[in-house]
Formats: structure tokens, sequence, C-alpha cells
């Protein structure tokens, strides 16, 4: 996991890296530091927690570079955050990704007498580095025969910047005023922008850019950081719910447009593939889906692997709001080895995903900075069901405007505050749902639990009485979903719970009493996410940053 | 100033020959960091085809480099030295020198022009087998000596580490020849400058055999 950034020109170096990582703080938030060279020397600040920690140094610099860390290597605490340097302080190192033979590397260099400080793969880097025979560039280059995993590198060496990729993501842009580097592209500015390939090493000296293996070929690039602000909104999550109307609208706008049939041409089985609340979309997907007599399997990327060849009939729909998420790239890569056939669902048209994709659907959620993913999980699930109408109908078509208002309104009259602060008092609590509502369920139990750090058990209806009923007592508080509000389809579970002292909180109460019902699965959803958040801060917590977590997971 | 690392050397044998080479070597520098691969699992090398020991032998000597970040290797197999061309520096490996009779391995022999030598098929199998049994390798090499009438030379070279390992035997068996052990001319030349005199040794093998391990530990001399 883990954000790099860096910056060799005019402008106030420190500044713009500082500036940088703050944009890719959703990669992770445990620690950062930043090296920058003053004088011919290269200096070092670090510390634990956000980018914030970190001094505003006013210093005349033109190369700087830094790191936001998501510890896998070693605890969060100083000595392990990032930049490393080599023991004979020749090389500076960040790095995004996993070395799996670190451990070995260290116990070989360690018999040569090298002492370590931390407990991170990156130092192993630097000192493997110091430790090589010969030229710089060569024992750069001879990396990817040493390390196995993933890693993407800067590397400073005497006023140069190196910069390795395998696997995980590295960007470089050519602009006006600069060189600069990130681990994601979003963070960068307009100018010239090539999106490093795997084994590539490029050297950066005296502002000329130079391929040491690999060709490099700039292609054009905007993006327009501004929007990234909170808006007078407290917190960048309740920015992100209330966009969800947006988000919808522009998704339905570029998919209105697009032919979807012929992905799904001679199409039998359909695998659903994604991780967390991507994965949750896939549920409802599938649901969708079945209904046109598709076979339909889910499965979790981290857990997906195939062994033999995938015959033409099937279709593997991935999605990753990121398109940078490990275990769905792995995943992608297998069925290619197999010749199966991919549609990936994503939110970043420039994501590593997309070139192992026969197909993109693009949800147009625009940036989600925090953690919980809101607005785009609402636009994954609402590209499902287009999909689904779409194929149904060829002329399917929504009041796009109409719908928007009617979520926007049923966003800003929600009066879920009451219920929040209820269940604020309590460490754990069961979800209980039928059908579909389930599936939501799983997403809305996963908020709580993220940002909340509430233990949630999402459970069928039917399945209480079968186990988990003994968990209630007289101070349990029970959430339950019944969209369709149907009689009797809860009322059951609900006897359960109330006649042995537990409180129930009916969310179908939150829910417009008119509403599009082909789309229930994002109204249902909404008051979920809405209470999570205000859950966060009536504990005190931070609903964009919570703890251990980041937002794009690109380790396996 | 940052002091010197110590230096990795890596040691390839077919088996327990090499322990010759880590022994001159521990003698010769007061400490070291010694990786020992023992390729039991292809023992002898003696009788593998010249296209197999390039190929394996090249393989691990990457495998080396790569995992253990070794600084020099020494290919401590006079059979794996005659067959391998090798361009890096790094890579030490058995000389032979046209002026002296060897006894060899057979497909030393087969690599080998213009130089005077003994094979022996079995010899370094046998010692490998029964290194602890001196009874039995008194045997052997008296036999071997008797067979190929080395006590009649005036002078020969033993051209197998393994050969190496009882060159007291030798010696007891042919009291009027002068006995040189090869890697004494590779390690007269072999210089490394380091501050230290810790010695760690790791020994790897292909085949996985804990007794193997405690063989080979035996045998390296304090």
């Amino acid at each position: 996991m883990c954000g790099i950034y860096g910056y060799v020109g005019k402008l106030d170096a420190y500044n713009e890296v500082f500036n940088g990582l703050k944009l890719l703080q959703y990669r992770g938030y445990d620690s950062c530091g930043i090296a920058y060279l003053s004088n011919n020397e290269l200096k070092i600040v670090k510390t634990v927690g956000t980018i914030d920690n970190l001094p505003k140094i006013k210093i005349k610099c033109n190369l700087s570079f830094g790191h936001t860390r998501w510890a896998t290597n070693g605890a969060v605490n100083y000595d392990n955050t990032h930049p490393h340097i080599s023991f004979d302080k020749r090389f500076t190192v960040v790095h995004n990704g996993i070395i799996y033979n670190a451990n070995e590397i260290k116990l070989a260099l360690q018999n040569k007498g090298i002492n370590f400080y931390s407990n991170t793969d990156t130092e192993v880097i630097a000192n493997l580095l110091a430790s090589l025979n010969g030229d710089v560039d060569e024992r750069i280059k001879s990396l990817f025969n040493h390390l196995k995993g993933t890693f993407a590198l800067i590397i400073e060496n005497e006023g140069a910047l190196y910069l390795v990729k395998k696997f995980s993501p590295l960007n470089i842009l050519k602009a006006e005023d600069g060189i600069y580097i990130s681990s994601d592209v979003s963070s960068l500015k307009t100018g010239q922008l090539y999106s490093l390939k795997d084994y590539d090493v490029i050297k950066i000296k005296d502002n000329q850019i130079l391929p040491l293996s690999g060709e490099i070929a700039f292609t054009k690039y905007n993006n327009c950081i501004q929007n990234y602000s909170l808006n007078n909104f407290p917190h960048f999550m309740l920015k992100e719910i209330y966009e969800t109307p947006t988000a919808i609208e522009n998704t339905y706008n570029y998919l209105k447009d697009i032919d979807v049939s012929p992905y799904f041409k001679n199409i039998k089985d359909i695998t659903l593939i994604g991780c967390g609340t991507a994965y949750h979309s896939c549920l409802i997907g599938g649901e969708v889906l079945k209904k046109l007599n598709f076979n339909i399997k889910t499965e979790l990327a981290s857990n997906f692997t195939l062994f033999k060849k995938i015959n033409k009939h099937h279709l593997h729909i991935i999605v990753s709001q990121s398109g940078e998420t490990a275990d769905c790239i792995k995943a992608a890569e297998n069925i290619k080895k197999f010749g199966g056939k991919i549609l990936v669902i994503t939110n970043e048209a420039k994501s590593s995903i997309v070139k192992f994709a026969n197909h993109i659907i693009l949800t147009k959620a625009q940036k989600e900075l925090a953690v919980a993913s809101t607005k785009t999980y609402c636009s994954q699930v609402f590209a499902f069901i287009l999909i689904a109408k779409k194929l149904k109908n060829a002329n399917y078509t929504i009041n796009i405007k109409k719908f928007k208002k009617s979520l926007t309104n049923y966003i800003k009259n929600s009066n879920i505050i009451s219920a929040a602060k209820m269940l604020s008092k309590l460490d754990k609590t069961i979800l209980i749902g039928k059908d579909i509502d389930y599936l939501t369920l799983l997403e809305a139990s996963l908020k709580i639990r993220e940002i909340d750090y509430i233990y949630t058990i999402p459970i069928y209806s039917g399945e209480l009485k079968h186990g988990t009923l003994s968990l209630i007592d007289n101070q349990s508080i029970v959430l339950s979903l019944n969209t369709d509000n149907v009689a009797n389809k809860l009322s059951n579970a609900i006897n359960e719970i109330e006649s042995r002292g537990g409180k129930v909180i009916k969310f179908e109460q939150f829910m417009p009493k008119k509403y599009y019902k082909d789309f229930s699965c994002i109204y249902s959803i909404i008051p979920f996410q809405l209470f999570s958040y205000f859950i966060a801060i009536e504990k005190g917590y931070n609903p964009d940053m919570p703890k251990n977590l980041a937002k794009s997971v690109t380790v396996e | 100033m940052l002091k010197k690392l110590r230096p990795t050397i890596g040691i390839i044998d077919s088996g327990i020959g090499g322990i010759s080479i880590l022994n001159a070597l521990k003698a010769k520098f007061k400490g070291g960091n010694y990786i020992y691969f023992a390729d039991n699992l292809n023992m002898p090398y003696g009788n593998k085809s010249a296209k197999f020991l390039k190929n394996r032998v090249n393989n691990l000597i990457n495998y080396l480099k790569t995992n253990y970040l070794t600084d020099y290797i020494f290919i401590a197999c006079n059979t794996a030295s005659s067959v391998l061309k090798l361009a890096d520096a790094d890579v030490i490996k058995m000389q032979f020198d046209t002026n002296y009779t060897y006894l060899v391995t057979p497909l030393t022999k087969q690599t080998l022009q213009n130089i005077n030598v003994v094979a022996d098929k079995t010899l370094a199998k046998l010692i490998e087998k029964h290194i602890f049994n001196t009874k039995a390798l008194n045997r052997i090499i008296k036999y071997h000596v008797n067979l190929h009438k080395l006590n009649a030379m005036d002078c020969f070279v033993l051209g197998c580490t393994h050969y190496e390992l009882v060159y007291d035997l030798f010696k007891k068996y042919c009291p009027n020849s002068k006995i040189i052990k090869n890697s004494d001319f590779i390690l007269k030349d072999f210089n490394m400058n380091f501050e230290t005199n810790e010695t760690s040794i790791l020994f790897l093998q292909s085949k996985s055999s804990k007794s193997y391990i405690q063989k080979l530990k035996s045998l390296v001399e304090d």
C-alpha cells in the first residue's frame, strides 16, 4: 500500500511534495516522511500520523520526495517511517509494496556486518543497493533479480532520482514547472504523463528523464485538483454521501449511450469478483443479473484462483473503485492466463486493472477521498442495475433529473442522528434482513465496523433463532431492514428479539414513501452510510481516516 | 569512515569435498561469512555430463549471488571447474597445470587436454560414504594407490577436493611421493581485505537431510 510522491523542478520542492502527499493519504496515513535536497545535502523529516504533523519548512530546494505509509512490514513508529537510508548514506529509498524475500536478504546483509535500524523491507532495499558491487545504474537494474514481491520505488543517489516499478503503480509527469512523480495519476497536475510499466527503470538527473530499461512514451494529461476541497462540509465522507446523486447522474449520462449487449453476447456464466465494498456491490449485481437467466457466481478477489481454461461463454466482471486493488489485479492476471473474458467496472479510467479488461464500464463518481466508500458503492450498484435493465430492454431510460432530485431531497431530509446517538454507546450490534436487503446489510455492517469500530453481525432474519439469538439481552440494539415493508417479513425475528428485551431500530422508517423501486438498494444503503458517519462523530472518531485502514488496497 | 563489510564467500561442491577449501579459507583469513552449497542431490559430479554440469553450476552461482549476495564464489570441485567457462571475476574455479600429473574423476579427464591424468571412477563416492570410517578409508586408499601405482610416482596432484580430505592417508601409502592439493594453487593467489574476525558458516544442500548437514559440520576444522 502506501503512497509515494516526488518533485524535481523550479518550484519549492518540499512544499510540492507536502501537498502531493496530502492527496495520497487515502493510501495510508500511519506515518509519513519527506526527503529534500538542500545545499547538496539530503535532509529527512518524518512523523507518525498524517502529513499535517510534518513541519512546514520554507526552504529553497529543487528536489524532494516523500512517502505516506500504511504499515505492512514493521510496527507504526518513527524508525519504520520512510524514507530509509542505506548504511553508507548513499541511497535513500521510499517504497510502495511488499518484498517477500526481505528477511532472507536482511539475514545475508546482517552476516556481512550491516546493522538495521528498522523492521521494514525498505531499509533492506537501501542496504542491498549499498552492498552490491558495480555501477549505480546497474545495481538498480539488478533489483529485479534480487527482490521478490511488489515494489514502486523512488531512490535517491548523489542528486539523481531513480524510479523503479514492479506491480505497484508509479507515474511520472512532465509539467512546465518541473517533473512530478506519484503513485496515483489523480494527484498529478496537467502535463505530459507516463505511467511506468513493470520492470521500467527511469533516472532523473539534471531535469532530464532517462529510461534505463524499457521505452517511455508521454501522453497529455489534464487534471483539476481543486475539486478535492471540503466545500464547507466537515468531512469528506459526508460530502461524498451528498455527492451520490451527482455521481449517479454522471454514471447514467455516461452509460445511457453505451450498448452493453455485445459484452454479454453468448454469455451463459458470469463470475463477479471484488473486495470489501466492491464485493458487496458484486453481490447486488449478481442478484439483478441472475434474473436475466445467467448462471451467477460471486467471488472475493483475495480468494479467487483458477486452474483450468475458461470457456468462451463465461464472463468475469471485476469491480474495483480505484482499479489498483492488488487482489483484483492478481485475479485479472489469473483469468487472462486461462483465456477468460473480463469486464472491469471501475472509477479510474487510467488505473492498472484496465489493461486486463476486454471491456470497461466506468462509474463516474469522481474522486472519493474518505476511506469508507459511499458514493462509489452507490454508483457501482446503479451501474449494475442499469446494465441489467438495458440488457432486458435496450431502450430503457429513466428521468435522471427527477431521480437525482428525489435522492438529493432524501439525503438532505434524513433524520438519523438520534438513532446514531443510541448505537454509539454500544460496542456490538446485529443487523437483520432478508433477500436483497441482507446484501445491503452486509455493506451497512462493513461501514459500521470500519469507521465506528463496532462489532457487527449481519444475518438473515430467519437464521437468528439458529444460534445468534443467544447474543440478545436487554442491552442489545438490533438494526433491521425491510425495504418493501411487507408485513410479517421480519416480524417473527423482531418479536423474538423484543421478547428477550432487545431493541430494534427499523431502518425502513428512514426511507421516503415514494422512491424509484428499481433502485431500492441505493435508497436503502444511504441511511446506513449516514448512520455510521454520525456514530463516528458521536464517538469522536475521524470518519475519513479510520485507524489501520487505507483507501486503496494495493497489497495482496 | 564506514567499516568494511565482511565478504560473503560461496563454496559449491557436489558433496563434502569442498570442505577442504572451506577449511583452507578459514585458516588463511581470520573471519568471514561462508555459504557452503552441497549439491548432494547430484552427487557425484564425476559421472554427470558436461552439459548438465555447466547448467547446474551456473544456476547455483546465480542462486547464491541473488539470494545470499556473495562477493566471491569458489567452484570447489575440479570436475565442475574443468567444464565451466566463466567470465565473472568473482567466481573462482580450480585450475590445472600441465607440469603435473593429476589424480581426477573420469569427467575431468575427458575435458583436460595435454595434461597427465590418472582417472578414478569410484574413489570420490567412496570417500564421501566412508569419511568417518577410518578402517574402511585406509583399505580404500591403499587399494587405489596400488591400483593406479601412485606410490611409484615422484609427484602427483589431488585433482578432486574429496581426495584432499584424506590427504594424510595418501601420504601414508605414498611416503616417497610429493603430493599436492590442487586447491593450494588458487588459495595462494586469493586475497580479500576486511576487518573482522567473526566467522559464520551457512550450510545449504539440494537434497534435504539433517544427518548430511551434521556430516558437513563435523568436517569443519576449528
